[in-house]
């Protein structure tokens, strides 16, 4: 229910929202493994997420089903200890596109001619299920897809967003970047200049799609479009901020592995270490896009 | 319609016991509609075989500011299936059909006034509605109680 104190009571703000909390209400997870993937199709990456978050749904319930039958309680601490082992950090390079969210699919997308012009600037166009509105994603672009249950992390739907954007911040921290949040969801260094974007869908508590931070991407694709719907703002990168040509996704991995960690509370691994066949199925998939292997785990 | 179902709950003894044995003089139809939950956070409320669906005032707050709705397309659903999604921060969410049936009507004004699913979840702010092909669903579905310990729990 809406409690307005009297005094607020005309205002326009419609209600107060609660506010986040300073830390992940459940830290302490199984460590959390990611995969670098370079020159991913968009729509291969897309379907590669559909089949982890179905993955993941099908061995949540597998779990809930398991302790529902009462099993003794070591077996019910040991399927506690497995929430979050399934988690899956995918940090991506796509190929151009140009992608918008899901209200404006269909009907709400942009004019056939609109999505010729963008495919002749040599990028594909896609219509996505996440939030948000147009973006573009390519080359020297950061792109993080979190699949991540967040029942057991118990955080809520806006504040996993905000815990993103503090991720953001903190990657841009290590390079001395000052970054901040404004009213417009994203990662900013002011008013006026974005550096990250996001943009989520969430599926009975999986997360997936992310945020794509610019860390020397081709901004003049940024030009062709008004990124995510706002007008007058300007995207700008890492490497332009800092003047440094040699900055790119892999040398900016690193940082965001240490930001995001910090910010979600979980050590990072890379998932070689952690599940090699699982690492090759999805590297042979992105390759060949044949999902047998992966099926096969 | 939402507005009958609301008043059906504040007076069920005397409102929607007077309308159904006006509306249904021969059937043994329930006298008050049944409100239940899902842990996806959804509510329905059940009238005559229909089922009013939306999102919970603890969803709401859950997601934040909503800017969009996408309604459910006009037919027929299983259990579990997406039915549209709700939009906030960037982030969109699922919505999932708590009970197998036939999507009849959805709520349009929702197109021009998504904000109504933060200011309203549980009554103006309705998502859409759902003739029930199988009242025996119903059983799985939360009830108040079970649903306040299921939020208190998972958050």
């Amino acid at each position: 229910m809406l409690s307005l104190g009297p005094l607020q009571a005309s205002t326009t703000t419609t209600s107060t929202v609660p506010t986040c909390p300073s830390q992940i209400p459940r830290p302490r997870l199984p460590p959390l493994p990611y995969i670098y993937l370079r020159n991913l199709p968009y729509h291969r990456g897309s379907d590669l997420q559909q089949f982890l978050v179905d993955r993941q749904i099908r061995l949540r319930k597998e779990r809930e089903d398991k302790r529902a039958v009462g099993a003794d309680e070591t077996q019910q601490s040991a399927d506690l200890s497995e929430e979050g082992s399934h988690d899956l950090l995918l940090i991506v390079e796509h190929t151009p596109t140009y992608t918008n969210g899901r209200r404006n699919r269909g009907a709400q997308a942009i004019s056939d001619q609109e999505a010729d012009r963008l495919k002749k600037l040599g990028a594909t166009y896609v219509e996505s299920l996440r939030g948000g509105e147009i973006t573009y994603h390519g080359p020297g672009q950061l792109v993080a897809y979190p699949i991540l249950d967040l029942k057991p992390i118990k955080l809520s739907v806006r504040c996993y967003v905000s815990y993103l954007e503090k991720a953001i911040i903190a990657t841009c921290a290590e390079w001395g970047v000052r970054a901040m949040t404004t009213e417009n969801t994203g990662v900013w260094l002011n008013d006026q200049q974005k550096i990250a974007a996001i943009g989520v869908h969430v599926q009975r508590y999986i997360t997936s799609h992310g945020l794509a931070l610019n860390c020397n991407t081709d901004l003049e694709y940024f030009n062709q479009i008004v990124a995510c719907g706002l007008s007058g703002k300007e995207t700008t990168s890492l490497s332009k901020e800092l003047g440094d040509p040699s900055i790119n996704v892999a040398t900016v991995i690193p940082m965001f592995v240490s930001g995001f960690g910090k910010v979600f509370e979980r050590s990072l691994v890379p998932l070689e270490d952690k599940d090699k066949a699982l690492e090759q199925a999805v590297r042979e998939y992105c390759q060949t896009g044949d999902f047998s292997k992966l099926k096969d785990l | 319609m939402s507005l009958s179902a609301l008043s059906a709950r504040l007076f069920p003894t005397i409102r929607s016991q007077a309308v159904a044995r006006m509306a249904a003089p021969a059937s043994f139809a329930r006298f008050y509609a049944t409100k239940k939950y899902t842990a996806e956070h959804e509510w329905i409320l059940i009238d005559n075989g229909v089922g009013t669906i939306g999102i919970t005032d603890h969803a709401q707050s859950a997601l934040g500011e909503i800017v969009f709705a996408e309604l459910a397309e006009l037919k027929d659903v299983e259990k579990g299936d997406t039915i549209g999604s709700v939009e906030s921060v960037k982030a969109a969410s699922d919505i999932y059909a708590p009970i197998s049936g036939k999507v009849i009507e959805v709520n349009e004004k929702l197109n021009d006034e998504p904000a109504l699913l933060n200011d309203a979840p549980e009554t103006d702010g309705w998502l859409c509605k759902i003739e029930l092909s199988s009242e025996d669903e119903i059983k799985d579905l939360l009830d108040e109680e079970a649903y306040k310990q299921f939020c208190e729990e998972a958050h």
